[in-house]
């Protein structure tokens, strides 16, 4: 489903036109419907190769494909929710939610109303944004991405703001919604346990430029519970770069 | 508050004590003109005649201020105006009496635009800076969302929208800050008629109560667009 | 020079000569030279009456320099001061609230009243003008001094004027320049009103002459330049507060 071959990325530093490699020669393949973790520390490599798949960056060299086209624009079915959750402050809950679905001619109150509740924002619909905590604000963005149905959703760690309790009820939120949507997810983290909890296969990627040192594939029944592969964990562990 | 009733009491008591002459005015010499002002109806007619003045000098700067704010953050053709904005900019309003004397002659025409250029000057740099910072996460959420181009426009003018109205409300300031300048050429009733009447009558007492009409002037339109900002950006 | 920037800077040369050319194209279709004067005529002014032109700035730019100074030279500790001690600030602004809000330009007639015309008159308007901006920026750049940083200081053993000099003043620089720039700008302004009403020599007196004697191409002449003044000063000022903020703390 997701192809990137040999891409490279590099961004040059305005105040000091230092040249920093974002991406070097990255090699990455998803199949359609897996779940994708992509672990590694806090950097741009990664953010950048998602904003590559989402279409709102292109690459210096190499091939990025989605469903068998390369990536040239921005769309719907390649939605990115980062860890800002970049609501629309003067819309409501609701209105945010259904913007995409309005923006392309197809608003659906119900469909609407059954996101909010199903991200148990029931009741704080006609709400904005400010009114919101972290967490609510993190859940509306998720359900703004997925109102729209993409093929492809693309999350920059998007727990990273929230306390471990919010982290902990979005996870699981996460995991049932894609279970039901039959979406492709990449999601970016920095935590191992984070990407044992949600990934099908995890993928430890090194800072500057990004490359791929080491991957594994999460063998686990889902509905999955916190903490349950240690041995996984180690030997994620033990690739990280401090 | 109650500092400022205190310096005008050892004011005014100092005042009788050591009579300073017809040049410096008592608190209560202030008060009773003021009164008179009031009690004959020709306060309400300068408080009037520059509030309109102020409203169409104001309302014409900040029109043209947005549209030309606009056009520089949109940039492209828009740029074109950069130049003569910043070549205008550091001109203080006053400086252009002799001009405005010369294009629209003598009258309301002349004062009404010192005030709009004062405003345009102020809101046109407000608007581009506004528009400006509007944070691209949000622009490119909603094409992600497929929002088609006119729609992200909307998305920029709603996000740009209380910076905008800031800097009206600053423009409307600017206005009352030049109204005496604005005035000072040939209005024969305004508050800036009032401050002025002081040194050519040789009434300090009136320039107070000019200067006080106008800090209160100035003050209630700012708390009026306020308010009005308020209202139409409830969710900021 | 990078991409961005060159397409500024052509955009910038393009604007500036798209300008002059409708000015120059509007003043020879409205074809009346002392009306509307178009950029030749008033940059051949400008040249031939530069001596006068260079003589009324040197006046109007020394009074607006002793008015600026004497306005921060009591404005900025001041400022400081109130961005330390809380109480002093909320005494300083309950006692000049009403004052601050009336515009230099209406002091004018009080002064003329009471000091008479001439330069005296117009520095203290200049000073008028400057006084609270810079109050202002002084004191919300004394206040914002970072916490963390007061408390390290003390906790190292620093003496309370230890502190104020080492950490509050460096931190309060960035914010005490752009109240300095601001003070700048409306001391020039108030400057200008003050000349314009009545004053001997400089730039406003200039304006006003030319309107006398019909000649629009001086006052422009004078017009730009005091905004060529006005704009250098700000652009100096602006880049040592980006000097004081890429070394200070803020």
């Amino acid at each position: 489903m997701i192809r990137v071959r040999g891409v490279s990325r590099t961004f040059v530093e305005a105040r000091t036109s230092a040249r920093v490699p974002a991406l070097d020669g990255f090699e990455l393949e998803v199949s359609r419907g897996e779940f994708l973790a992509i672990l590694g520390p806090s950097g741009c490599g990664k953010s950048t190769l998602l904003r590559l798949l989402a279409g709102f960056d292109r690459a210096d060299a190499g091939l990025v494909e989605v469903d068998g086209a390369p990536v040239t624009a921005i769309s719907p079915r390649r939605l990115l929710v980062s860890q800002d959750p970049a609501l629309f402050p003067w819309l409501t809950a609701a209105e945010n939610i259904g913007f995409g679905l309005r923006a392309q001619g197809r608003a659906d109150p119900a469909r609407v109303e059954a996101l909010l509740v199903e991200f148990g924002l029931a009741g704080a619909g006609g709400r904005y944004p400010r009114e919101l905590s972290g967490g609510m604000r993190q859940r509306v963005a998720l359900a703004r991405a997925l109102a729209v149905r993409p093929d492809v959703l693309l999350l920059d760690e998007p727990f990273g703001a929230l306390d471990a309790l919010s982290r902990e009820s979005m996870q699981a939120l996460l995991e049932a919604t894609w279970l039901a949507s039959g979406a492709t997810v990449v999601l970016v983290t920095h935590s191992v346990d984070e990407a044992l909890r949600l990934a099908d296969r995890v993928v430890v990627v090194s800072p500057r430029p990004a490359r791929v040192v080491g991957s594994v594939v999460v063998e686990s029944a889902r509905p999955r519970r916190a903490g349950s592969h240690p041995e996984l964990r180690e030997r994620l562990m033990g690739w990280a770069v401090p | 508050m109650r500092l400022l009733l205190l310096l005008l009491a050892l004011w005014e008591v100092a005042g009788r004590v050591w009579p300073p002459g017809p040049l410096v005015p008592l608190p209560s010499a202030i008060v009773l003109d003021a009164a008179s002002l009031l009690a004959s109806g020709e306060l309400f007619v300068h408080v009037l005649r520059s509030a309109v003045r102020v409203a169409l000098g104001g309302g014409v700067g900040a029109g043209v201020g947005v549209l030309v704010g606009v056009a520089l953050a949109a940039g492209g053709p828009g740029r074109l105006f950069d130049v003569p904005v910043a070549l205008a900019r550091p001109i203080p309003s006053l400086a252009w009496i002799p001009l405005t004397l010369l294009w629209f002659g003598v009258g309301e025409g002349q004062q009404i635009a010192i005030l709009a250029l004062a405003t345009f000057g102020v809101v046109v740099a407000g608007t581009r800076d506004a528009i400006g910072a509007v944070p691209t996460a949000w622009l490119q959420a909603a094409e992600n969302l497929g929002a088609s181009r006119g729609a992200r426009l909307g998305v920029r003018a709603q996000a740009a929208l209380p910076g905008v109205l800031a800097s009206v409300a600053e423009g409307f300031a600017a206005a009352w800050f030049v109204l005496v300048a604005a005035e000072f050429v040939s209005a024969t009733e305004g508050l800036g008629v009032l401050v002025l009447a002081g040194r050519d009558l040789i009434l300090p007492a009136r320039t107070f109560v000019g200067a006080a009409g106008l800090a209160a002037s100035a003050g209630l339109t700012a708390w009026a667009l306020r308010a009005l900002r308020g209202r139409l950006t409830r969710w900021a | 020079m990078p991409a961005p920037e060159r397409a500024a800077a052509g955009w910038a040369v393009a604007g500036f000569v798209a300008f002059v050319g409708l000015w120059a194209l509007a003043s020879g279709w409205i074809a009346r030279p002392q009306v509307f004067p178009g950029p030749l005529s008033v940059a051949a002014t400008a040249w031939e009456r530069r001596l006068d032109l260079v003589d009324a700035a040197g006046r109007s730019g020394l009074r607006v320099g002793v008015g600026w100074v004497g306005a921060s030279a009591l404005a900025v500790p001041l400022g400081w001061a109130a961005g330390a001690v809380p109480p002093l600030d909320d005494e300083l602004r309950r006692f000049t609230g009403l004052v601050r809000s009336i515009p230099p330009f209406a002091w004018l007639p009080l002064l003329l009243l009471w000091v008479g015309i001439g330069d005296t008159t117009s520095v203290l308007v200049c000073a008028l003008g400057a006084f609270f901006p810079v109050l202002e920026g002084a004191r919300t750049g004394s206040s914002q001094a970072p916490p963390a940083l007061l408390h390290a200081a003390r906790n190292l053993g620093a003496s309370p004027a230890r502190v104020l000099l080492a950490v509050r003043i460096p931190a309060a620089l960035p914010g005490t320049f752009t109240g300095l720039r601001t003070g700048a700008t409306f001391a020039w302004m108030s400057l200008v009103a003050a000349e314009l009403v009545g004053a001997d020599g400089g730039l406003g007196q200039l304006i006003l002459d030319a309107r006398n004697l019909a000649r629009p191409d001086l006052a422009i002449a004078g017009m730009l330049c005091i905004g060529a003044i006005a704009w250098s000063v700000s652009g100096v000022l602006h880049q040592l507060e980006r000097g004081a903020r890429r070394w200070g703390v803020a």
